[in-house]
């Protein structure tokens, strides 16, 4: 598989009124093409900055990208480009869905106006083609009546019609990459069944790479082919989903998956919670972040951020380490 | 690294050792510590002390009230180092009159401005409480009273009284004044009582007079406290406008509005009779603004996490 | 058989606003009963939350009753209303909207306490003290406010504050939707501590179907304001009869490797339609697979079939 882009050593650093925030810190990881890699990480680990740094959405004033980052496309480094070259690749070759379709939207505009305008800004098409393409990429999303759609205001379509219109809106130029910031995070449980099955089969129709970022590690199963769990701003463990699901190397993956209430429980028996909170991000960080909160933590831990082996980020890697079944108790039927 | 390094002993979770290890922050600490961080809002309040320091020591220094008396000999004197700021048309000391003007003027601003805020408070907080058609009914007044065009109701207020002092002019200036803050009330009010912690509170049966005391109020007061600093520079120009038309400060007494008009006759020949006190003005409202802009952000429970 | 709580009866609420009537609930009955868990589940818009809130008199019922022991809350004297306020507490969704950030922990949760208990100000300390720790936390925080703690941290004194009327009943309102995965077990295990420990009888207000399984002994599906199908929650996740039930089930993830949910699902189509322009017929009609005509023109009784496994649908 060839790599459509790589992010290597990506670094961000925000300043707020109580210091400054390391909310990535030297997060590096290739997307093939054709792929959809899954971005799990809970709030605040920096798994949606990763996405928006990739663009250079973030805002100058407070968010600072270092410089040793890199992000490459095609040989070019996306963070040192031009404005010019950038915002012909921003929606042409990589776009983004947000969460919440609704702001993303323009209130004042028709929806055939909004997908329209993008269409033409990265084709130089006339008007009649650029709405024949737009009710083309509302039939792609599989809105019913495209046609009927096209003169309606984004406040008189549901959650889930909005978020059809701005993966419309993100595929108007066939990108080769489609970046989706919690995509499904503001929808109905059926409504993101749907949401998420459309952009699956999208993905193998386009033949793009989906960068898929979420909460949720339940809905990367059966989506996603590969998984990178971030914690404090550091990718701890890679790997395909498989092998994150089937048999997590780090604590924190296996932690994540025990604390999910699964169908063999018995009523009322307790989660394996994980106790405590991720840590303070303004804090230099100097052993590994999980280690307050993890239950096989070793002195070792405390002192130094372990290297990345076999796509996981832990001491228990190491040949020292005694061996330990991270799913004790959990490992059922 | 030693075989003790690899002895499986399980973490402690820190963070709840690491907020107890830190002093409580309170509300108004928090907000503190966010507006320190603005160096634009620092300043501006540094601005401020700083003039009102100068126009209560100033008179005391420059020798007042003998550099108050008209004295022939020292006519529109250009500023030197006894005269800081120069002479006026009848030789009086202008550094004195500025700071006595701008006496007259930044408590003008703060009159007023507590005058509309306690008004408005009051209005707009019965309106929440009692909800519904008196509700309704008070808010409609406001929007009466306010498409009243401000300047006529204080012309014709200083028409009618027929009288021109300080506090007619007051009078006429927070007769109306007090409608938008009243809005601004209302409708945060409005909010908080829609918000959780009051429903919370409500199912705990809590007495409701108790609820406007100890959630609605408290959560007001720093929405009241941003609209003071932007009212009070508002005050500060509708004075210095009205004493310039002639409807306001009256001589022998004096504000900056009142130096101005007198020296915008003369401005060509001597620009420094109006440099001070508009100055002054600009000054005043300017740091006023900017002071408000700084509150508004550190009080903004927004940006709050 | 169980002592029964609360009883709903064709409980209806009813918002106006301008010229549309949302039918937020819509003739809802079920039972609560002492200790259990009963849950309510749907999409957003089926009326889960203003059953709640109706039920505990946020809101005025437009129509139908709520029976608590027996008696009519609307017939409650006053001295009873302060007694029912004190008994049936409720847990918020929104962590940092339902504690208000001018006041310490300890003021949270003394609030209702000063209103319903007479002690001195040292018991009251202490029981603050006792309380943070059965919710997870320490004295410490007692000091503290709101906006210097986490959202789990939040939750438990949200938790803490019901805690202190020693009431009997929760209105669990989607108490772990907003907090992180990892956190969300840690509040779930406490709540279902706190039931074993004190006898308490919850109403979970939930999406979140894997949830809801662990915790309920009784789950209510609701879709547009009206409860389409009510079991045993064993009976409900191996035998759901409602197509909607069947779909929300198929639509729940499963954290399994090569999980072929999304492609195994039961198609569903469209969206949970305006509450305001509630469809004619059974109301899931429009989006269900097997809807005949006359699914479109009478509204499905919900009927017994079998074993207390309620359902509202013309298909057998």
């Amino acid at each position: 598989m060839r790599e459509l882009l790589t992010v290597k050593n990506l670094s961000v650093t925000f300043s707020a009124y109580h210091g400054e925030v390391k909310a990535v810190r030297d997060v590096s990881f290739p997307v093939y093409e054709g792929e959809t890699l899954a971005m799990v990480g809970e709030s605040g680990c920096g798994k949606s900055v990763t996405a928006k740094a990739i663009l250079r959405l973030l805002d100058h004033s407070s968010a600072k990208v270092s410089s040793a980052s890199a992000v490459l496309y095609k040989g070019k480094n996306l963070l040192t480009l031009p404005k010019r070259e950038l915002n012909r690749i921003r929606g042409s070759e990589i776009s983004m869905v947000f969460q919440d379709a609704m702001a993303s939207l323009n209130p004042t505009m028709t929806v055939g106006n909004q997908i329209m305008e993008t269409v033409r800004a990265h084709q130089a098409v006339g008007k009649r083609e650029a709405a024949k393409k737009a009710c083309e990429l509302l039939a792609l999303v599989e809105l019913p009546d495209p046609e009927g759609l096209l003169k309606r205001y984004p406040h008189e379509l549901s959650g889930g019609q909005r978020q059809r219109v701005m993966i419309a809106m993100a595929l108007s130029c066939d990108p080769k990459l489609l970046i989706a910031d919690e995509p499904t995070t503001a929808l109905d449980v059926t409504v993101q069944a749907q949401i998420l099955g459309l952009l699956l089969k999208l993905q193998k129709k386009l033949n793009m790479s989906v960068l898929l970022i979420t909460h949720d590690l339940g809905l990367v199963a059966g989506v996603a082919d590969r998984v990178q769990v971030m914690y404090a701003g550091q990718i701890i463990e890679r790997g395909t989903t498989r092998e994150i699901f089937q048999a997590p190397k780090h604590p924190y993956t296996a932690a994540l998956l025990t604390a999910i209430p699964r169908r063999n429980m018995e009523r009322r028996q307790p989660l394996t919670a994980l106790p405590g909170t991720p840590p303070d991000l303004r804090l230099e960080l100097n052993g590994c972040p999980f280690a307050a909160r993890c239950r096989f933590a070793m002195p070792i831990c405390k002192k130094q951020m372990p290297e990345e082996t076999e796509g996981c980020r832990c001491w228990l890697r190491h040949p020292m380490a005694p061996k330990v079944d991270l799913m004790e108790g959990d490992r059922d039927a | 690294m030693r075989a003790e390094d690899f002895i499986i002993e399980g973490g402690s979770p820190a963070s709840e050792q690491e907020l107890l290890a830190t002093k409580p922050v309170t509300y108004a600490r928090d907000a503190w510590n966010r507006f320190k961080k603005n160096k634009v809002a620092v300043a501006a309040a540094i601005l401020l002390l700083c003039l009102t320091l100068l126009v209560i020591v100033g008179p005391m220094v420059s020798d007042y009230p003998a550099a108050e008396r008209a004295n022939a000999r020292a006519r529109n004197l250009a500023p030197n180092a006894e005269h800081w700021f120069g002479t006026d048309s009848m030789g009086r000391d202008l550094f004195t009159r500025v700071c006595l003007g701008g006496r007259a003027s930044i408590l003008i601003g703060l009159a007023g401005a507590a005058i509309v805020i306690v008004l408005g408070s009051f209005y707009g907080g019965i309106a929440a409480l009692l909800g519904g058609r008196a509700d309704n009914l008070m808010m409609r007044t406001v929007d009466i009273l306010s498409s009243v065009p401000n300047l006529l109701v204080i012309l014709l207020i200083s028409v009618v009284i027929d009288s021109k002092s300080i506090a007619t002019m007051i009078f006429a200036m927070t007769v109306t004044g007090w409608c938008p803050t009243a809005r601004i009330v209302r409708s945060q009010m409005l909010r908080i009582s829609q918000s959780e912690y009051i429903m919370a509170a409500r199912l705990m049966d809590i007495a409701p007079i108790k609820i406007v005391l100890r959630h609605l109020i408290p959560n007001t007061m720093s929405v009241i406290l941003v609209d003071t600093t932007f009212r009070i520079p508002g005050f500060i120009f509708s004075e210095a406008f009205l004493s310039y038309v002639g409807l306001g400060v009256q001589p022998p007494q004096t504000s900056w509005g009142a130096l101005a008009a007198a020296a915008q006759s003369m401005f060509q020949f001597y620009p420094w009779q109006l440099l001070f006190p508009a100055g002054g003005i600009a000054l005043t409202m300017l740091a006023f603004t900017l002071l408000g802009d700084g509150l508004r952000d550190a009080l903004d429970p927004r940006l709050r996490r | 058989m169980r002592e029964t709580l609360f009883q709903i009866q064709d409980l209806t609420k009813h918002f106006i606003s301008g010229k549309n009537t949302v039918r937020a609930l819509d003739g809802v009955s079920f039972d609560i009963n002492k200790g259990e868990t009963l849950s309510l589940v749907g999409e957003s818009g089926c009326g889960k939350t203003t059953c709640a809130r109706t039920l505990l008199g946020v809101y005025e019922p437009t129509e139908g009753s709520v029976l608590w022991n027996g008696q009519d809350t609307k017939s409650l004297t006053r001295a009873q209303r302060t007694d029912f306020r004190r008994r049936n507490q409720m847990i918020f969704q929104d962590p940092y909207a339902s504690l208000d950030p001018r006041m310490t922990v300890a003021e949270i949760m003394e609030e209702g306490r000063r209103r319903h208990f007479s002690e001195t100000a040292a018991e009251r300390r202490k029981l603050v003290k006792q309380l943070l720790e059965t919710v997870g936390l320490t004295a410490e925080f007692a000091a503290r406010f709101p906006h210097e703690l986490s959202g789990g941290q939040r939750q438990r004194v949200g938790i803490a504050r019901a805690l202190a009327l020693e009431p009997e009943f929760l209105a669990c309102d989607e108490p772990i939707a907003a907090l992180d995965v990892s956190i969300q077990a840690q509040i779930l295990n406490l709540l279902m501590r706190l039931q074993r420990e004190r006898g308490l009888t919850y109403l979970m207000i939930s999406h979140d179907l894997t949830m809801v399984r662990l915790v309920s002994d009784r789950v209510a599906v609701l879709y547009l304001g009206s409860i389409v199908e009510l079991s045993d929650t064993e009976e409900l996740y191996s035998n759901p009869m409602h197509p909607y039930t069947k779909a929300l089930f198929s639509a729940i993830p499963k954290v399994e490797p090569d999980s072929n949910w999304l492609n195994a699902r039961v198609q569903l189509t469209g969206e949970v339609p305006d509450p305001a322009h509630v469809p004619a017929g059974c109301k899931f009609a429009p989006r269900c697979p097997y809807a005949t005509e006359k699914c479109r023109q009478k509204v499905p009784p919900l009927t017994d079939r079998g074993k207390g496994h309620l359902a509202a649908c013309w298909q057998k």
